[in-house]
């Protein structure tokens, strides 16, 4: 079930926090466009945190353009927002497969998220 | 109406709603999970409180149905008649009495907190069984105003059909004296359900549980909370369409009869089965995450 999970006692901002992860659940097509996301007053009540968070974080996406605000509609994934596209502009599938073999390789050998995080920001680098 | 019986009625629901209120309230709040408890754990102390603020709803309905069933009812005059409201009665007490028992759930304590990435609304969380609760409801209204109409002047009998030189009436028929009671009685368990319904939406995901495993205890909530009511509310009216069925037929009206018992079996049978359903609750389907509505992309 997509869901956020937040970590209070952080060193990332809550607000970075809910960026990152409704970023990255559209970038592996969990979020469509069009899906509609809890509005900025809700999600802030089951997270237990303030209105003003959560509104940071989606205007983050919104200036992203990963998501579009609108009146009497909320909050909604945007068109073109998604899994990444190759070269000619179509879907290429390749990375988010190759993404995913390596999160279960990195979960069979008992790493956890911020190991695996590292691995790839590593790879940015020297690659 | 008259003044003394509506409070009668109101009293009659709040005093017994209040006393286990502060039951609720303070029991609830001294047994708040240990953030490091296991999954297990929370789910069952859960599925407790859940069972505890069901069974405490029960019995404040049925208590409140019962003491209006034994309220005395005076022959030969047109003073409202409480009894035939006494199911709705009931359900606008287990209603209320769960809506309080929404505002019992421990507030979240833990650091790491999660929500589902869904809207809730009361439709969402309400479903098929609200769908049918509504429906219910419209058929209840529709009886009522229909046997308010067709009775006699003085709304407790009902007139036998037209025979030159005779005339003769029977009951006892359900009109505005018994009717008035019941759509008052209605409309407190509408709006104590709607409310109660918009509390199980809006309750905050509990520590130690997976979104899904929340989410599954919400929709059962919801439907112990739909499914108590529409016994009530179905119950009612089915014995109410059932009576009258019976009346009609005495009376010499057997096509109204008919129909007036046909809707009070479908209703009772309806009605039986959604409550019944509803304790066995184990819905894990995921709320679904709301489309945007057309050309908002």
């Amino acid at each position: 079930m997509r869901a956020v999970d937040v970590d209070l006692d952080a060193a990332v901002p809550v607000y970075e926090q809910i960026r990152a992860q409704v970023a990255a659940l559209v970038a592996v097509g969990e979020l469509a466009p069009g899906d509609r996301l809890p509005a900025s007053r809700d999600l802030a009540r089951d997270l237990g945190i303030a209105v003003g968070t959560v509104q940071r974080a989606y205007k983050e996406l919104e200036a992203a353009q990963v998501v579009v605000s609108r009146r009497r509609v909320g909050t909604v994934v945007a068109a073109g927002a998604g899994p990444s596209t190759g070269a000619g502009g179509g879907v290429d599938p390749a990375p988010l497969a190759a993404a995913r073999d390596l999160v279960v390789a990195a979960r069979r050998a008992g790493l956890d998220d911020d190991a695996v995080l590292d691995l790839v920001r590593g790879a940015l680098r020297t690659v | 109406m008259s003044l003394v019986a509506l409070a009668l009625l109101l009293v009659v629901v709040a005093v017994p709603t209040a006393l286990v209120t502060a039951v609720l309230w303070l029991t609830g709040r001294t047994h708040a999970p240990d953030p490091g408890s296991s999954t297990g754990l929370v789910r069952k102390n859960a599925q407790r409180h859940e069972t505890t603020v069901f069974l405490a709803a029960a019995g404040v309905g049925a208590i409140v149905a019962v003491v209006l069933l034994a309220a005395p009812v005076s022959d030969g005059d047109t003073s409202p008649r409480l009894g035939g409201a006494a199911p709705f009665a009931g359900a606008a007490a287990f209603a209320a009495v769960r809506a309080v028992g929404e505002l019992t759930w421990p507030r979240p304590r833990a650091s790491r907190r999660l929500a589902p990435l869904a809207r809730r609304g009361v439709r969402s969380v309400g479903g098929n069984r609200l769908t049918l609760l509504l429906a219910t409801a419209v058929v209840a209204t529709l009886s009522v105003v229909a046997f308010g109409f067709t009775a006699s002047t003085d709304g407790t009998t009902i007139d036998a059909p037209a025979v030159p030189g005779t005339t003769s009436t029977s009951g006892p028929y359900p009109g505005w004296p018994y009717g008035v009671p019941v759509l008052v009685a209605l409309g407190l368990a509408l709006l104590a359900t709607a409310g109660a319904l918009r509390l199980v939406a809006r309750r905050r995901p509990l520590d130690g549980l997976t979104v899904a495993q929340d989410d599954a205890l919400r929709r059962t909530s919801a439907a112990r909370l739909l499914g108590g009511v529409q016994l009530g509310v179905g119950g009612g009216i089915a014995a109410l369409d059932l009576f009258t069925g019976l009346v009609l037929h005495g009376a010499g009206w057997p096509l109204p009869a008919a129909a007036s018992a046909t809707v009070g079996l479908v209703v009772g049978v309806a009605s039986v089965t959604a409550f019944v359903t509803s304790l066995a609750a184990r819905d894990t389907r995921p709320t679904p995450l709301a489309p945007a509505p057309v050309g908002a992309v």
